[in-house]
């Protein structure tokens, strides 16, 4: 039995390295109009995703939002502070322009894996009321 | 039920009788309640640099309890006496190590010490004299390659462990691996935290402090490369791949118990792996008494799970061998094992068959598992478990 366990990460190895995907794929989320609540949603796969944490510990969402002031903000899914997996863009947009989301992170890992890095941007377009941008 | 009657030593150049010592001997449980066995104020040594030897009340504890002591030393002169310790001195042994007179260590630094430094010299009348003593620091243990002492980001800077001890000793978080290899020995960190908070802070500092502790039988002592990890300890971005903590505690822990391969980076997945067998091993000799296993590399079944909820629901430990596809984020097909949880709740189905556990993993308490899966899903991917007494 202590050979399976010997022989199993070696079989294992050579597809350890967690990789990322996410939908969207394209890095392109829904537009949004000054005005209208919205709603996106980003799901990052591959792995179980790390919190964020700094020097001092203190924990970094895993998404940032630019500009601060869009009237857009992310949260996590299903109100799960824990999960980092899955985040909603949600918010009134106040002006019209181009918004940016990066998602970077890196994975927890199991036994026989190697975590990895993602990062990825994705744009709002934000309309005026008038569908113009 | 007995009476004990506890005592250590300390390690001195002055005669016994120049000093006087405080001496608490205490356990704390889950919820770090403060249980003296003994606490005396000023006593005298006896000559051999042993303290007197204390009697405790009835207890009725097993001799594996494992109890921290604090010394407080004081020198007296002539006309006073001065307290000569910072901050008391702490060392944890077993409730047997107090009672037989072995609660004491080979290693001089490892014991409440005391030295001085005696000569006259010369006045400046006479032509004066500069006397020089030396004063021997060891180096400190875990010196990451990549982060000197003194960088910025040292993981191991004194101040930045003290702060991350306190927030477990508080259960404000709880070890988190990320990128290390080390499930098992976070799962035994994890159990050990919640029920001996004072035993896992004590651990933490003699591993920090010395580069080893003993933990009741379980001895951890990090291998040279281990307390000096190559490898980043922060991503592209500045955030952590491993705490200096946690490597301190699960990879010291890894690697001590490793024969062959060591635990020198985060990138060591094979290094990290670790057999039910090693960690049966942890848990027993840290105190902890299984009671019950069904472990092992096949499928555990629903009976298996059956088995295991019988325990969670009575409050005993069940740490159990999934494959890491059974949680949530993990889009991993594969069903081996590959990664040790901590059940905080028995498993659960609700009214559409969707199963939930509470469970320990990678630093986070809550329902893990995959949402909206069924048994069928959960059982290919669950390997049985461990049920261990909780620790006291």
């Amino acid at each position: 039995m202590r050979n399976i366990f010997i022989v199993l990460p070696l079989l294992l190895l050579s597809a350890c390295t967690l990789h990322a995907s996410f939908t969207p794929e394209n890095g392109k989320l829904n537009d949004a109009t000054v005005g209208v609540p919205y709603y996106d949603k980003i799901n990052i796969f591959g792995g179980n995703v790390a919190s964020l944490k700094d020097y001092y510990g203190n924990v970094k969402p895993v998404a940032d939002i630019t500009p601060v002031d869009s009237g857009l903000y992310i949260q996590h899914c299903n109100d799960n502070l824990y999960d980092n997996n899955c985040l909603q863009i949600r918010g009134t947009p106040t002006k019209s322009g181009v918004v940016k989301v990066q998602v970077s992170g890196i994975f927890n890992i199991a036994t026989f894996q190697k975590s990895s890095e993602f990062d990825k941007i994705y744009t709002i377009i934000i309309k005026k009321p008038d569908g113009t941008s | 039920m007995p009476v004990y009657h506890l005592s250590t030593r300390i390690n001195a150049n002055v005669p016994p009788s120049y000093l006087l010592y405080d001496l608490s001997i205490y356990r704390m449980d889950s919820d770090r309640n403060k249980y003296l066995l003994v606490n005396v104020k000023q006593q005298p040594f006896q000559d051999n640099y042993e303290t007197q030897r204390h009697m405790t009340a009835n207890i009725s504890e097993p001799l594996s309890t494992i109890y921290i002591m604090e010394v407080t030393l004081y020198r007296k002169t002539l006309l006073e006496t001065i307290c000569v310790s910072l901050v008391p001195f702490t060392h944890m042994y077993t409730l047997e190590e107090f009672a037989n007179g072995k609660a004491w260590s080979a290693v001089k630094r490892e014991n409440p010490c005391y030295f001085e430094s005696t000569g006259i010299p010369k006045p400046v009348s006479q032509g004066g004299e500069t006397k020089v003593i030396k004063i021997s620091i060891p180096e400190r243990p875990f010196i990451a390659k990549e982060y000197a002492i003194g960088s910025p980001r040292d993981p191991f800077e004194k101040k930045l462990i003290e702060y991350q001890i306190n927030n477990r000793f508080n259960h404000i978080d709880f070890p988190e691996q990320i990128s290390a290899s080390v499930c098992g020995p976070a799962a035994f960190f994890y159990c050990l935290q919640k029920d001996r908070p004072d035993v896992y802070m004590q651990a933490a500092w003699e591993l920090y402090r010395y580069g080893k502790t003993k933990i009741g039988e379980l001895t951890i002592s990090p291998s040279e490369r281990c307390r000096h990890p190559s490898g980043l300890f922060y991503n592209s971005k500045g955030y952590k791949r491993i705490s200096g903590l946690d490597w301190i505690t699960l990879a010291g822990l890894r690697d001590s118990e490793n024969t062959v391969l060591s635990f020198d980076t985060l990138d060591s997945p094979l290094a990290g792996m670790t057999m039910w067998q090693a960690l049966t091993k942890w848990f027993e000799k840290a105190g902890y008494k299984k009671i019950f296993s069904n472990v092992g590399v096949t499928q555990a079944g629903i009976q298996g799970i059956r088995e295991l909820n019988e325990y969670a629901k009575q409050g005993y430990k069940v740490v159990t061998l999934i494959s890491d596809g059974l949680l949530g984020g993990s889009n991993s097909n594969l069903t081996v094992p590959t990664h040790w949880i901590v059940w905080d709740s028995p498993v659960t189905e609700d009214s559409k068959g969707y199963v939930h556990l509470k469970l320990y993993s990678w630093g986070k308490v809550f329902d893990q598992i995959k949402r909206n899966q069924g048994v069928s899903f959960f059982i290919p991917r669950f390997f049985g478990g461990l049920v261990f007494t909780p620790l006291k």
